[in-house]
């Protein structure tokens, strides 16, 4: 004996169940002829779809569409899921959308233009524009009243009313839509516009067949102006979205790529002026700089011990030429040099056989041989070490002879 | 070019930032650009956050451009 066991309503329930959970179930298409179509006042109506072995129980609820294709004897494809009718536990397809078979030709017919136009090159990547960041003015290719401009002038409120749109009034759907598509492209061409939307809300392949037509499609590759193509929902994809320089998913994504969020601009205004004033205290600051480093040379100007870090070894070169000189010309042209105390390097000076002089009685430094006079006793010291001489001579030349 | 509209004065706003960031300016030049600077910023703000919309139909475009040629 099986486990388990089932009443009517538990087994329609879990059938019902089941479909539910399947992954193909929920949403179809089933194709077959029509057959027993019954449309009680209810506004459902009730047929079944058949080959030649089978046939399936369905109805499409008053609020479905296409019903003017139901007609026992077409060929229909239906768009639908499966469900269970507990009551009489049999299982049941409900239609949301009947085509006839006919239509199958529209997506054929989309097919065979697209690979057409693709091999003309109406496509082509390097054909596209770049769509201005921020367009001053904006044409926009949509039926005036609809909810589609509604949605677009509301974001375009909100995140940049600092534009320009031109309206052109244009059927959308039916059989003049592609005329008038093409006419309101070849009109704003006229105008000084930065960019061209052409918009439309989702709908059927019939209700965006217009976007489909080569006439459009020519239009849109002939346009001055780049041109975004907004038709449709997301996964709604036309000729024209094609041949367009952006395709973009929604009227709404569109306006939103047509107009930078004025809380950016705001913020990048902010940014700039942060800019100005970085730059311009930077301006400041070197100047600054420059002002200091003259002041703090001119109060730290010293010629005696002093010599600037990278002048050195020019100096040296200077020194060891004046070797036999006077000290008072060595001296004089040391005057010569700017030099900073910062780099100061006295161990450099006296390995060069340099110095200090200074007299015994006040230890005051040498700078002058007029201040010695013969007899005088002096030191003469180097880092480590002193010497203390007697002056004997002074000749005329100002040289002085020391034992 | 004209320099009244917020995208122009963007730009102009960017190329003073720029110009700016130079380094061999001397204190005059560096003021006036500064002083330029912020005025555009300003003027940036202003038009940014007060303009409306502006909505006209195409048909009402193409009468004027009649009119005017």
């Amino acid at each position: 004996m099986p486990d388990i066991t089932f009443t009517p309503s538990e087994l329609t329930n879990y059938i019902y169940k089941k479909i539910n959970q399947d992954k193909y179930l929920n949403s179809f298409q089933l194709i077959g002829e029509v057959s027993n179509l019954s449309s009680p006042p209810s506004g459902h109506h009730y047929f079944v779809i058949k080959d030649d072995e089978s046939l399936i129980k369905c109805v499409l609820f008053s609020r479905g569409s296409g019903k003017e294709n139901l007609k026992d004897g077409n060929q229909i494809i239906a768009e639908g899921k499966m469900s269970v009718y507990q009551p009489r536990g049999e299982i049941q397809f409900i239609a949301e959308t009947i085509h006839t078979q006919g239509e199958g030709t529209l997506q054929q017919k989309f097919e065979e233009l697209k690979s057409s136009l693709e091999a003309q090159g109406l496509f082509d990547e390097s054909r596209k524009r770049e769509i201005p960041k921020m367009p001053k003015k904006v044409g926009i290719v949509t039926s005036k009243t609809g909810s589609v401009i509604q949605d677009i002038i509301n974001v375009i409120q909100r995140r940049y009313p600092n534009l320009k749109l031109v309206i052109a009034d244009t059927r959308v759907q039916g059989d003049e839509a592609a005329n008038s598509i093409t006419e309101s492209i070849s009109s704003l061409n006229k105008l000084d516009i930065d960019v061209i939307v052409l918009a439309r809300g989702g709908g059927s392949i019939e209700d965006l067949w217009p976007f489909n037509e080569e006439k459009v499609a020519r239009e849109i590759f002939k346009s001055k102006i780049p041109i975004i193509s907004a038709v449709g929902h997301e996964t709604d994809f036309t000729i024209s979205d094609l041949v367009a320089d952006l395709r973009a998913p929604t009227p709404s994504a569109a306006a939103e790529i047509i107009s930078p969020d004025v809380d950016y601009l705001n913020e990048l205004i902010l940014l700039r002026t942060r800019d100005l004033e970085i730059s311009f205290n930077t301006v400041l600051e070197n100047l600054k700089n420059r002002f200091f480093i003259s002041m703090d040379r001119i109060m730290n100007y010293k010629i005696e011990t002093s010599i600037n870090n990278y002048k050195i070894n020019s100096l040296i070169n200077e020194i060891i030429n004046l070797f036999d000189n006077s000290l008072k010309e060595i001296k004089y042209k040391l005057k010569n040099y700017e030099v900073s105390l910062n780099h100061l390097d006295i161990n450099k000076i006296f390995s060069k056989g340099f110095f200090l002089t200074q007299l015994k009685s006040d230890k005051s430094i040498v700078k002058n041989f007029k201040n010695i006079k013969k007899g005088d006793h002096i030191l003469v010291s180097n880092l480590n070490e002193t010497l203390e001489a007697e002056t004997t001579k002074i000749n005329n030349k100002g040289r002085t002879d020391g034992k | 070019m004209e320099n009244n509209t917020f995208e122009e004065k963007l730009k102009t706003l960017e190329n003073t930032v720029r110009k700016l960031e130079e380094n061999d300016l001397s204190l005059d030049q560096s003021k006036e650009l500064y002083k330029e600077g912020i005025k555009l910023a300003k003027e940036c703000k202003i038009l940014l956050n007060k303009t409306e919309l502006e909505i006209t139909e195409l048909k009402k475009e193409l009468e004027d451009i009649e009119f005017n040629e």
